[in-house]
């Protein structure tokens, strides 16, 4: 990991495919963010990330084999690897500490 | 809704086979609004990512579709020339006569069929494999430069609104929706056609998960 940040996206889909566990592909991925967040995610954008922290070394990936319900295509499954969990905790023990004490987010100050 | 068969090819061609695979089987539950949505990201994704992996076919393709673009262009110039003042007016003359409209539109709106289908092909030909996603790159700078054009024209009628004479609006319209609509189709048309799947090296994949359909 280094010194290099996750991104805000990085690290919800971290944190997705970790809670996915085995079932981790990129609809269940997209699935669980937009549920967390509320948001679309384009798929694209989606697995530009994925192969971002898979050169990393964040995430690893498998391919499935290929199912008829997608056009014959196989899903491709990911998975956290420990530097990535390692990354997960670093980012929000940074975030916990950031957030400490900040009335805006106490409901002090809107 | 299932995926039209248009989406699906451009998929194919410019998406990678989990991202294919994951559109198609979310499609169903989505719409047709979300659907095209994905496939242009995924469409300007795998073009840039191919522009970046190629950089020296990505310089050959603006120099190729330029040369081409510009070939066409003054070929264009020699044919309203003499359509104007040249060895066409008989024809142009003859056309008005019995026709009954100008023939100047129709001919810009053959030009830019002719020679967007043109440099769509043969950006394809001389990119071999990667020719689709470069065309699209190649799309993309000829709109943002038409935009830019377009742009400036606008800006020098609005100084000047007498410079174009009521009777050249329609010209002028034509010559507009051929730059911004005929001509980019054409590209995309002629880019097409026999291609096959990007050639974009990607990360390294494990194969496994045997059975998974169980998922």
């Amino acid at each position: 990991m280094g010194r290099e940040f996750l991104s805000h996206f990085e690290l919800l889909i971290l944190s997705a495919v970790m809670r996915l566990s085995d079932d981790a592909y990129g609809v269940t991925i997209a699935a669980q963010i937009e549920r967390s967040t509320g948001k679309v995610v384009i798929f694209a954008s989606l697995y530009k990330s994925l192969d971002g922290l898979e050169s990393k070394g964040l995430v690893m990936s498998e391919v499935g084999e290929p199912l008829a319900q997608r056009g014959g295509k196989a899903r491709r499954y990911f998975q956290v690897t420990g530097q990535g969990v390692r990354a997960v905790k670093a980012a929000r023990g940074g975030l916990m500490r950031l957030w400490q004490g900040v009335p805006a987010l106490e409901g002090g100050r809107t | 809704m299932t995926p039209p068969t248009l989406a699906e090819r451009l998929l194919t061609l410019f998406g990678a086979d989990a991202l294919t695979g994951d559109l198609i089987e979310r499609a169903p539950t989505q719409s047709r609004w979300w659907l095209w949505k994905q496939v242009i990201a995924v469409v300007a994704s795998g073009s840039w990512v191919t522009l970046r992996a190629h950089k020296v076919v990505a310089i050959r393709t603006f120099f190729v579709g330029g040369g081409v673009l510009w070939l066409w262009k003054m070929l264009l110039n020699a044919v309203t020339t003499q359509l104007t003042v040249g060895v066409l007016m008989s024809v142009k003359f003859w056309w008005w006569h019995h026709i009954g409209v100008s023939i100047e539109p129709l001919t810009l709106v053959l030009v830019a069929s002719a020679a967007g289908w043109s440099t769509g092909r043969m950006l394809a030909i001389v990119n071999g494999r990667v020719g689709p996603q470069t065309a699209v790159g190649f799309l993309a700078t000829y709109l943002i430069c038409a935009c830019i054009s377009l742009g400036l024209f606008a800006a020098a009628i609005l100084r000047d609104p007498h410079h174009y004479i009521y009777s050249e609006w329609a010209t002028v319209a034509v010559t507009v929706s051929g730059a911004m609509i005929v001509l980019p189709v054409g590209i995309v048309a002629g880019s097409l056609g026999r291609h096959q799947k990007s050639v974009v090296p990607r990360p390294p994949v494990h194969e496994g998960k045997g059975g998974v359909s169980s998922h």
